[in-house]
């Protein structure tokens, strides 16, 4: 349908807007005043407090910077000393002293003088390894006369003496009778002794 | 626009609105990701501003650790040898075989420090010798007591033939031995850090310095001697050579067994005097009838003691015969009123209380070897119970021995007091050995500069503060 307006142009009425649409005009413009304040106020305000925030807390930190700073390189100079004072402890304490040793094998030989126990001498002695893994003493042995008794009551006073409890093993009782005539018994009994000590230093555990 | 129908303004508008509503909504996911993104940050800088004030809590003690391990490692890493010093090491093996008697034949270094980034670089060296059992022992032994960190890691003894050498009736053996020691390496250490007050904060925790230094006190050992004991690396046995010169085994055995007999006997008559209830007249007689016993013994001993050729019958003769009869002899020795009667053998408090006495009046007037002695002379009778009234009197008493001695021992040292600074206001310092120390300082491990006055220095030396004037 065409709507055809008769009257003259003076007498028409103006081009109002239709109520209706004067109030979605306006409806619309508070929705969209609504959106964009909405907007403002989560940019401008929530954002902003919370980028203030972190201003402030950072500037909290970075005063903080020197003395963590400080903090840090002496914590770096204490692990680095305990590293150097552990290393120079483990080889103070992996240290034996052999003349202490020397001294208890020979008061186990001697017996106080009493031979009836057992008269043994050694061939020689020869002492090497590492404080880490494990000492060895390799000692041939002898004992005067014939009678086996003899050389376990050696053995028996060798576990007895000081130096004992830091062995970790021991050569078990073997022997070869021998003779010799220039002495006084000639027999005896020659038989091998090796000690092996426990390492002194003892090992560090590993990371896994 | 202005023909636009009703509707069509009306869905303009609509779509619009939508449309802004639209961006507007996007725009705060947009910003409220930014938000969490912030407080993530600002969570995590809390945390990191949290435990920043724990590091910064924590200061005070770290610096203590700081201080204690820096102050221990730059005592510990004097027992280690630089270069210059393991040429003195070499000259300090000369002068303990001059003191041991042992005769070098070569000396090899076994192990060089190679140049590496390891804290510590071990060096050996191997030491040749000739010498016998005891000599080989003291000079191992003098080795291990250096004041310098030595490790011995291998040793052997070959012992010598028959026919071998002999210094002093003991068979020369043919000795090695490897000794080991460390040079520190100071470099890929971290920069030390400057603590304020560094010294004064020293100063305050040298009792904690000094006991952690205790944890790397080298064992040491002092190695007794011969003392009547055989080789164990010589054939003990008889020689069928020899037989007929000197007496036998069985013989030898009956005159160490001869006088053991007659110092049991001695020994009896001894305690018979001292029994409560023994009359005068009979205590009279026990002393004299003891007296001739002893005489007689004495007497023969010396002869007795070179008819003793049998090597293990010598320790058996020095601790079963001669130990005793010194012990005897030397109750003879004493006054006549000494010796019986006395069944407390610890000495009177009076006694005591006046040797304390003593002791102080030695100490105070730089006798210091005289209140040694004194104590020395009876200390077998200050070993009193720790339940007896007179323990404490006891321990004073030992305790005036401690300072006579650790005095002595200082006396010993060789301390050259070159010059003092004396500042009124800070640390004072003095010029000690041509090396200057101030207030605080440890000259050694036990040895510590505690004041610096302008006519003497305090210095506390194991424990006891003592002063050197100028």
């Amino acid at each position: 349908m065409i709507k055809i307006n008769l009257l003259p142009a003076d007498l028409r009425r103006g081009n109002r807007l239709p109520p209706r649409v004067l109030a979605a005009a306006f409806g619309t413009a508070l929705i969209i005043s609504a959106a964009v304040g909405w907007f403002g106020l989560t940019y401008f305000g929530t954002l902003a407090d919370a980028e203030q925030q972190l201003v402030d807390v950072t500037a909290q930190l970075n005063s903080r910077g020197t003395k963590v700073k400080y903090h840090d390189q002496l914590a770096a100079n204490r692990k680095d000393y305990a590293l150097r004072v552990a290393t120079i402890q483990d080889i103070g304490h992996s240290r034996r002293v052999w003349s202490q040793f020397m001294d208890d094998l020979i008061d186990v030989v001697n017996n106080s003088g009493a031979t009836e126990r057992h008269l043994a001498w050694f061939d020689s002695i020869n002492v090497k390894g590492d404080p880490k893994k494990s000492v060895s003493v390799t000692l041939p042995s002898n004992v005067q006369g014939e009678d086996k008794s003899l050389m376990a009551n050696f053995h028996e006073d060798l576990e007895a003496a000081p130096f004992a409890k830091d062995l970790s093993k021991k050569t078990d009782p073997t022997f070869r009778l021998e003779e010799d005539d220039s002495r006084i018994p000639s027999a005896y009994l020659k038989f091998p002794m090796a000690l092996q000590f426990k390492p002194s230093v003892k090992p560090k555990a590993k990371r896994k | 626009m202005a023909n636009w129908t009703q509707k069509k303004i009306l869905t303009t508008m609509g779509g619009v609105a939508l449309g802004v509503c639209g961006l507007a909504a996007g725009g705060v996911y947009y910003t409220n990701g930014l938000i969490e993104e912030v407080d993530v940050k600002v969570a995590s800088k809390n945390a990191a501003v949290l435990a920043a004030d724990v590091k910064i809590k924590n200061i005070p003690v770290v610096e203590k650790e700081v201080i204690i391990l820096r102050e221990n490692l730059g005592e510990y890493v004097k027992i280690l040898p630089d270069s210059r010093e393991l040429t003195d090491f070499v000259r300090m093996l000369q002068k303990f075989e001059r003191q041991s008697g042992i005769r070098s034949t070569g000396l090899i270094q076994s192990r060089a420090g190679k140049k590496s980034n390891a804290l510590f670089t071990p060096i050996e060296y191997t030491y040749q010798m000739t010498a016998t059992l005891w000599q080989g022992l003291k000079f191992m032994n003098l080795v291990e007591n250096f004041e310098r960190f030595v490790s011995v890691t291998a040793f052997s003894i070959t012992p010598g033939q028959d026919d071998a050498d002999t210094i002093e009736g003991e068979v020369v053996h043919t000795i090695s031995l490897t000794m080991q020691t460390f040079t520190y390496n100071k470099r890929g250490a971290k920069p030390d850090v400057t603590i304020p007050a560094y010294d004064d904060r020293k100063l305050e925790l040298r009792e904690e310095i000094w006991e952690r230094m205790q944890a790397i006190r080298i064992d040491r050992y002092e190695h007794p001697g011969m003392q009547g004991r055989r080789d164990i690396f010589v054939d003990p046995r008889e020689t069928s050579q020899g037989v007929g010169k000197d007496p036998s085994n069985a013989e030898q055995r009956s005159i160490i067994e001869k006088h053991i007999g007659a110092i049991e006997q001695m020994n009896k008559t001894l305690d018979k005097i001292r029994a409560e209830g023994t009359s005068f007249p009979e205590q009279w007689s026990l002393e004299k009838t003891f007296k001739t016993d002893l005489a007689k013994t004495l007497a023969t001993v010396e002869a007795d003691a070179s008819m003793i050729v049998y090597r293990p019958y010598r320790l058996r003769w020095s601790l079963e015969v001669m130990g005793p009869l010194d012990s005897l002899r030397q109750q003879i020795s004493k006054p006549n009123d000494d010796l019986p009667m006395r069944s407390d053998p610890f000495m009177p408090s009076d006694e005591i209380a006046t040797l304390i006495a003593d002791m102080a009046d030695d100490c105070n007037n730089g006798q210091l070897e005289q209140a040694r002695d004194r104590y020395e002379a009876v200390m077998d009778r200050l070993a009193v119970p720790d339940d007896d009234a007179r323990y404490r009197l006891a321990v004073d008493a030992k305790s005036w021995h401690h300072k006579a001695t650790t005095a002595l021992d200082f006396k010993g040292l060789e301390l050259s007091v070159q010059g003092v600074v004396v500042n009124g206001a800070g640390t004072s310092g003095v010029l000690l050995n041509d090396e200057v120390f101030e207030e605080g300082d440890y000259i050694d491990a036990d040895l510590l500069v505690k004041r610096v006055e302008e006519e003497q220095v305090w210095f506390v030396f194991r424990g006891l503060t003592l002063v050197r004037t100028m």
